[in-house]
């Protein structure tokens, strides 16, 4: 931040309107107003926070003061690089910092999280909607039962017990269901996390 | 660790524990950890749709507004603390204004003129404006700045609209392709309002910083008298005041020319120009002393305060007289942010060389021992 380079600017075109402000970005040769800025990336840096703290609310409240920093800074910020790239190591590091002052996870899990963040999200993935639609319609492709299972345990929050409540079943059902889901999916979605990404972690 | 034994093998109740949110301090092997991370990576990109982002945006701009309204009531309070400090200073000026010294606060007289390709020339006062341009509204701009809208520009006829900074202001532009251009006091620039054809060109008489917008297909070019200026994507200052045509490269790459030579300028380095050997030179500069006043800085660093005075009577619109011509070689460190007014300069300078004195008569400056 904070240094001359023409490669993202986010410009004053008239002072304090909303609408008067443009993100520009030579990259793609694209000017795009603060707003579709803002929703063109919103979505992304809530998950990219979610991915860390695994708290929608936290994750929302993360984004959001980070664009609120942006606005505040707007006559003055400038990045290097373009914006995404800027968004999301600035999301991972306040998202770090959440979990450290959280004080509920310990500092070697911390240190285990970050390190996995250097894999996920990539700040330079064009394609990150196609991913989430492979990884979707793979899901679909799960037994019915299966996708239930993983989608209550992934998408709704519940604990693997509450899950076994619900649909009358034993937890052991729920564990392994689960555990063939994740199986299955990271086999479709090869692009997932490799294994030698962690070489590096285990070494020290 | 024990990896060479176990480290294709997932402990899978260990793990979907850990999955399920337990705490405890487990250790996992290379493969428990791929699959923790893949699945905590399906369990963010599966939760992506709970984030819309047209709600986050309505919370955003509620958010913004509370704190838009708080900033504005501080500002008022701190607006009416000014108000009662400058009838005060008025009031004891006034009633000093006897044996009180003149001082060097006049502002700027002149304005900066937009002269547009069809004839018409538009003076830019306090007030925003919205200029059109072949009868689309296609420029905003204010005092200090002016912005050309990309969109507004695109079938615009391409003709060349010259811009004059008068001695005493500064000013930044901002081209329809995105490139801005900070222009020191007493520079022109002349430009497409469009920028239609193959090529992006401009010409600059006086001082400017650019910081061009990157586009492959069409090269940005600066001529500046016999020198012309090919830009890769980058940001740099141009400076025709100096008997010697100096060209400072900030970031990115720079291809300087003039006549038959030509030479390739990397970060930090200067080209130099002589128009009378008409030799071009490549030099390593410390960037910060050419690129300084872009950023609204005064920097100098052992100049002679002959060099600083006609630097700060372009700055400002004053001119300088060395009552004592010794006066002239003396040099001198100066970095401050640049005041509005010349005055503070001109007493940070005294502050710091207890010999040397200024006085002021109207738009004059005599300086002496």
């Amino acid at each position: 931040m904070m240094e001359i380079n023409p490669d993202f600017i986010i410009l004053c075109a008239d002072n304090n309107e909303a609408t008067k402000w443009f993100m520009y970005q030579p990259k793609s040769g694209e000017v795009v107003s603060f707003e579709e800025q803002f929703k063109l990336h919103y979505t992304f840096l809530c998950t990219a926070a979610y991915y860390v703290v695994e708290d929608e609310d936290a994750a929302r409240d993360i984004v959001q003061d980070f664009f609120l920093y942006c606005w505040s800074k707007r006559d003055i910020i400038r990045i290097t690089h373009d914006f995404k790239s800027y968004a999301v190591r600035a999301i991972r590091n306040a998202s770090l910092n959440y979990l450290k002052k959280s004080g509920k996870t310990s500092l070697q899990e911390i240190a285990v999280i970050e390190n996995m963040t250097q894999h996920f999200p990539l700040e330079d993935n064009e394609d990150e909607t196609d991913r989430n639609a492979a990884l979707w319609a793979a899901v679909a492709r799960l037994p019915e039962q299966r996708r239930r299972i993983f989608l209550l345990s992934n998408h709704d929050g519940l604990k693997y017990k509450d899950i076994a409540e619900t649909l009358g079943i034993s937890i052991n059902t729920v564990k392994t269901q689960i555990k063939l889901a994740l199986q299955f999916l990271r086999k479709e979605c090869r692009w997932m996390t490799s294994l030698i990404t962690f070489l590096f972690f285990l070494k020290k | 660790m024990n990896k060479h034994e176990n480290h294709h093998e997932i402990d899978w109740d260990k793990l979907l524990d850990k999955l399920d949110g337990s705490k405890a301090n487990t250790s996992l092997n290379e493969e428990e950890l791929a699959m923790l991370a893949a699945a905590k990576e399906m369990q963010s990109r599966i939760g992506a749709e709970k984030f819309p982002a047209n709600a986050g945006w309505e919370s955003f701009v509620q958010a913004r507004d509370r704190k838009r309204a708080r900033r504005f009531s501080l500002v008022k309070l701190a607006a009416a603390a000014t108000l009662v400090l400058a009838i005060a200073t008025v009031w004891w000026m006034l009633s000093r204004r006897q044996q009180a010294p003149q001082l060097a606060n006049e502002m700027p007289a002149a304005s900066v003129r937009l002269k547009l390709a069809d004839g018409h020339t538009v003076t830019l006062g306090d007030n925003k404006q919205v200029i059109p341009h072949n009868g689309i509204a296609a420029i905003k701009a204010d005092q200090h700045s002016a912005v050309y809208d990309p969109a507004a520009t695109q079938h615009a006829v391409t003709g060349m609209d010259t811009l004059e900074v008068p001695r005493g202001l500064q000013f930044s532009l901002q081209l329809s392709d995105g490139t801005r251009v900070q222009l020191n006091a007493g520079t022109t620039l002349i430009y497409p309002a469009a920028f239609n054809g193959a090529t992006r060109e401009v010409a600059v008489k006086g001082e400017a910083y650019f910081e061009v917008a990157a586009d492959i297909q069409r090269p940005f070019t600066v001529h500046a008298g016999m020198v012309t200026m090919k830009v890769l994507g980058t940001a740099f200052n141009v400076n025709t005041y100096t008997p010697e045509l100096q060209t400072t490269l900030s970031s990115g790459k720079l291809l300087v020319a003039a006549g038959q030579q030509q030479t390739l300028l990397s970060p930090g380095e200067q080209s130099v120009y002589n128009s009378q050997s008409t030799t071009l030179q490549k030099r390593t500069v410390e960037t910060r002393l050419f690129t300084a006043w872009a950023e609204g800085d005064l920097f100098f660093e052992d100049a002679s305060l002959r060099d600083i005075s006609t630097y700060l009577s372009r700055t400002y619109d004053y001119t300088f007289i060395f009552e004592d011509p010794a006066l002239e070689k003396v040099s001198f460190t100066l970095d401050m942010r640049r005041p509005p007014a010349l005055q503070d300069v001109l007493n940070q300078i005294s502050r710091s060389m207890g010999q040397l004195r200024f006085r002021t008569e109207g738009r004059t400056v005599y300086i002496m021992k």
